[in-house]
């Protein structure tokens, strides 16, 4: 029998977020409805100028994430892959793809399913595969598409300021974005929104790395269960007075259970860190190692980090972009690994080695040697895929996961 | 053909080649993944262009970095990269050809010898903005070459490579249009051979080396076996053994849509404008590779060079875990089938077994469009 | 022997077993196979001796040859050679003169084939490289549902609601479905689940030819009447099966060692250099 399972929460707050998810998805409706224009989008878009120029916005990779959760998401991919897409591809794509153009796979999708989109708005960093995959859908749904076209942030760490030609282009392209906005929307560009919402954004990013700091504290407060649950108002809210108020309220809860030292368990024996994605339609594996005492208590991957300020808002987001862990080279996840495990005195990692999703899988095997090699750091890698559950073995997986926490255990003295 | 028989002694014993070159005249070798690298500007410096290419099962040495289900190509570079092959390399350029190839920055940079290693941050899209940032790239790109190997590259130095460039695309241009012919003097896997043996010269030695072969098939009376005029598009793999492959099946290969093949030379590059902006203009907005949008041109170039080249059917090989040829493989072979073009999509996973799993796949192919209606 | 001149042969070269069918004008005369992992030239030769004994010919005779399957370049015998698929496709058109489509199934994989209306294929569409959805995949199932296929088929006769399968790699699907006997689900409802998985990776290749009437599904699985039920169903066309579905390509290859002796076409010999 299965024993694949949502994961538990700690933080009120990680559990409130899900209303976010589903609010989302369902203003998207009411706007369609509306008649306000919809935007499919992808994590790297300004926010703040999507939500001044009144757009409604959706993230498809998120609804892969919220299929694989409720477990329907694979029905999609195989009606995608019958379209001819092979199966080796990013499962958000094809969940997606399989959602878009066979609704009929699944009648009562998730929040109701996406609502189709009048543009798309693809950014070229991160992978390859995200421009494609706008590509084909702006084509069959023959929608406008914009491609914000920015560096890769391949290149290991870069130290003090980017460049000016790097600024340039951001500058450039993000102004050339406004431009279609104004266009497809018929709305004016409202410069003081904007600045309001870049305010706000940039104290929610603030928050968000006090949040980081405060995470630190042994026990651990919060865990990898609640910050994958509450991820999306930090990838898809910035630039909102909600993702705000919602960060100083889990920083407050943060607090006050750092300073009662309520941790995860009632005994905290032992830590690891998670790297990569997160194996989405069994998230219940975050709380796996809790009945022997051990916390998954941070993750690797998906933090914001200090960055550089501006006066001028248009450098001030494109220090952000340039921010460096935005850099998803090889040199640069190993040295991030590294950080983290120091910082949160971790015990052991955990990386998730999602199969369809090359950016994130690509640095896992260096990290592995390096934490390994150097820091004599215990390392578990998983394969799996994010979204696509056919490609995975419970059975397996664990087995290993036994195994491996047994490892730390003995590490520690535990056994 | 002597000049055949002397490319497969070059690119059989190339590594001891260009050591040697490298010795006996003191120069620099900068190796690269990618034909989006402005080679005018490495051979301006003094120093040989060198396309580093894999070789089908070979990924000895590779699991610990690089696990099994990633791009099979970029791994056996990769194997030879960690074997020491190219240790006598003194620079490597490596552009975002895709998102693995990127990564081989940070790889080959920690695990193999290679001393000096450029990122060359390629747009993903084309516009005005775009090129200025790819200008500014590339100037980058000139100091690091300059650095590598001493040598100062000046305005007049650039202007001679990119003739030189022009006219070696000339020459290859002629040589693929010896496939226009009928009968075909030479076929795919012939003209694949000498094409990299002629990448591994100086350039004006590479030309002179297309055109021996360009002469000698002028008068050349044993012609390969005249198979079913075939087009190849899909992952920009130039591999001997799969083009060897194909032709053995029963196909003779007569254009390609590869960047080391028909957009290696359909467009020069502007001799009339200054060489570093008519190197940024030229590389930055060449018929696009699948990783570059918009895509368009790319599509109409596919079905354009089937056509000149009178080809009757399409094959696609794609190798495993290429997103980028992967995702808009079913409206590309959807494309081509309605161009009236019989399209064979075929999987490659870079090893030869891998090509007889697909052998009775070709060989239908060939055998549907060789029966006819 | 007046006759002949008018037999001719075909002989399919498998990866578990060699076939041979022998013609005489338009009759099946004589058909053989030989269940073999040696399926090389020492296989045909036992075939080709064991028709000859059967049918008397003259010593040394050879009827007019023409070889098909993964190794069919190894019979030098042979007039020529033809592609497994464009044989099934003769072979198929002979038992059904109309087919459209033909499925064919065997155990290294599944093939459609999209056919013109002059009978000529005119797409096809292979299974992708994992062993599901093929015969391969169907015999682990058998072993894991303790039933034969024949049973397997049985069981899922009446079936209105399968068990669904998801998992399409074989070997992740099989500890699927032993979980799922463990957790009590019918092998009823399994047997027709596992029929549907393998229908559903056929999907990508019917979508990427696409399915006229008639259809003919032809291979040994072809027997199984629970695969062809779930086949039916899905695609809402009634599948026509030759009686014997496993020699379909050595008869095509007799069909073509037929035109080949009618007219010798200068043709461009598939692989042949």
């Amino acid at each position: 029998m299965s024993t694949m399972k949502g994961s538990s929460k700690n933080l009120k707050t990680a559990v409130e977020a899900y209303q976010w998810v589903k609010a989302s998805y369902a203003n998207a409706h009411r706007a369609k409805q509306e008649g306000r224009p919809v935007a499919w989008l992808m994590f790297g878009v300004p926010l703040e100028i999507i939500y001044t120029m009144g757009v409604s916005p959706l993230f498809p990779e998120n609804y892969g994430t919220l299929c694989a959760a409720k477990r329907v998401g694979y029905k999609f991919c195989e009606a995608a892959e019958q379209d001819g897409y092979n199966k080796q591809l990013c499962s958000y794509a094809r969940t997606v793809t399989g959602h878009t153009f066979h609704p009929e796979v699944l009648p009562d999708p998730p929040s109701g399913g996406l609502a189709k989109p009048d543009m798309l708005i693809a950014p070229t960093m991160i992978c390859d595969l995200r421009q494609k995959w706008f590509e084909d859908v702006a084509r069959r749904l023959d929608v406008p598409i914009f491609y914000i076209g920015l560096p890769d942030n391949d290149a290991t760490w870069q130290t003090g300021l980017p460049d000016q030609y790097l600024l340039d282009l951001f500058v450039s392209e993000t102004k050339d974005l406004i431009e279609f906005l104004e266009k497809t929307t018929q709305k004016k560009f409202n410069e003081a929104d904007f600045l309001q919402r870049l305010a706000w954004a940039n104290e929610a990013i603030d928050l968000r790395l006090e949040i980081l700091e405060a995470r630190k504290h042994v026990p651990a407060p919060m865990g990898s269960s609640d910050y994958f649950a509450s991820i999306f108002p930090g990838m898809t809210m910035l630039g909102t007075k909600e993702a705000v108020d919602f960060y100083q309220r889990m920083l407050a809860e943060i607090k006050e259970r750092a300073e009662n030292n309520i941790g995860i368990v009632p005994e905290e024996k032992f830590r690891l860190m998670w790297s990569g994605i997160p194996i989405w339609f069994n998230l219940g594996l975050l709380n796996y190692p809790e009945p022997l005492g051990g916390v998954m208590c941070i993750e690797g991957n998906y933090q914001s980090l200090p960055r550089e300020r501006s006066e001028d808002p248009y450098i001030d987001l494109a220090y952000r972009y340039f921010q460096k862990n935005g850099s998803i080279g090889v040199d640069s996840q190993v040295d991030l690994a590294k950080q983290f495990v120091q910082s949160y005195q971790i015990d052991g990692v955990i990386l998730s080695y999602t199969q369809s999703c090359r950016p994130f899988y690509i640095f896992q095997a260096e990290v592995r040697n390096h934490l390994q090699d150097e820091l004599g750091i215990p390392c578990l890698m998983l394969e799996s895929d994010m979204a696509d559950e056919r490609a995975y073995s419970e059975g397996q997986v664990r087995t290993r996961m036994d195994a491996f926490l047994e490892v730390i255990m003995k590490q520690k003295g535990l056994k | 053909m002597k000049s055949l028989e002397k490319a497969r002694n070059m690119i059989e014993s190339r590594h001891q080649r260009l050591s040697e070159w490298k010795e006996k005249g003191g120069g620099k070798v900068v190796g690269e993944f990618c034909k989006y690298v402005p080679e005018e500007m490495i051979s301006a410096s003094g120093a040989l262009p060198v396309f580093i290419s894999g070789e089908m099962d070979r990924f000895q040495g590779v699991d610990r970095f690089l696990q099994e289900n990633t791009c099979p190509y970029m791994r056996s570079c990769f194997s030879a990269g960690i074997a020491g092959d190219y240790d006598y390399l003194d620079a490597l350029v490596v552009t975002h050809g895709c998102d693995i190839m990127s990564k081989m920055h940070d790889f080959w940079g920690k695990r193999t010898k290679v001393p000096e290693i450029f990122l060359l941050d390629f747009p993903h899209k084309v516009n005005e903005a775009s090129l200025v940032f790819f200008r500014e790239v590339i100037e980058r790109f000139k100091q690091f070459l300059e650095s590598v190997t001493g040598v100062e590259i000046t305005e007049a130095s650039l202007s001679e490579s990119i003739r030189a460039y022009n006219a070696f695309r000339r020459t290859l241009k002629a040589v693929y249009d010896l496939r226009r012919q009928n009968p075909r003097p030479v076929n795919g896997t012939e003209t694949l051979t000498v094409l990299l043996a002629s990448m591994l010269l100086p350039i004006g030695e590479a030309d002179a080396f297309l055109g021996e072969f360009l002469a000698e098939a002028g008068s050349r009376t044993d012609l390969p076996p005249q198979g079913v005029p075939i087009m190849v598009t899909g992952t920009d793999v130039s591999n001997l053994d799969l083009f060897q492959f194909l032709e053995d099946s029963g196909a003779l290969i007569v254009s390609d849509d590869l960047c080391t093949g028909s957009r290696y030379f359909w467009h020069p590059v502007d001799e009339n404008e200054a060489p570093l902006d008519a190197l940024a203009r030229r590389y930055l907005t060449n018929i696009p590779c699948s990783r570059t949008v918009p895509s368009e041109e790319r599509y109409e170039h596919i079905i354009r060079v089937a056509k000149v080249y009178q080809a009757q059917g399409v094959i696609m090989p794609i190798v495993d875990f290429c997103d980028n040829h992967m995702f808009d493989a079913p409206y590309v072979l959807n494309r081509i089938s309605n161009s009236g073009l019989p399209v064979l999509p075929i999987e490659v996973d870079f090893t030869r077994g891998g090509l007889e799993q697909v052998r009775p796949n070709v060989e239908t192919f060939i055998e549907i469009i060789a029966q006819g209606e | 022997m007046e006759q002949e001149r008018t037999f001719r042969a075909g002989i399919d070269i498998g990866t578990e077993s060699v076939n041979i069918v022998v013609m005489n004008d338009a009759r099946i005369i004589y058909s053989q196979t030989l269940v073999t992992e040696q399926a090389g030239p020492v296989a045909v030769k036992a075939l080709l001796d064991q028709a000859a004994a059967e049918m008397k010919w003259p010593s040394g005779f050879v009827p007019p040859l023409v070889s098909t399957g993964i190794g069919k370049k190894t019979i030098p015998l042979a007039l020529k050679t033809s592609t497994d698929m464009v044989c099934h496709a003769e072979g198929a058109r002979w038992h059904f003169p109309e087919a459209r489509t033909v499925i064919d199934i065997g155990a290294s994989g599944s093939r459609v084939l999209r056919l013109s209306a002059m009978g000529r294929v005119e797409k096809f569409a292979v299974n992708a490289k994992c062993a599901s959805g093929t015969g391969i995949y169907l015999r682990n199932m058998t072993q894991i549902l303790e039933s034969s296929f024949e049973e397997m088929s049985a069981l899922s006769e009446g079936v209105s609601e399968s068990t669904e399968v998801s998992n399409y790699c074989a070997v992740f699907a099989e500890s699927e479905v032993i979980s799922m006997i463990h957790s009590g689900e019918s092998k009823e409802r399994l047997a027709a689940g596992v029929f549907d998985a393998v229908v559903d990776r056929l999907m990508e290749q019917i979508n990427r030819v696409g399915l006229n009437a008639p259809l003919v599904m032809t291979g040994g699985v072809a027997r199984n009447q629970g695969l062809v039920r779930s086949l039916e169903r899905r695609v809402g066309l009634r599948a026509m099966i030759p009686p014997e579905p496993e020699i379909v390509g050595a008869l095509g290859a007799a069909l073509m060692a037929g035109k080949e002796i009618e007219a010798p076409a200068k043709r461009l010999e598939v692989g042949d250099h």
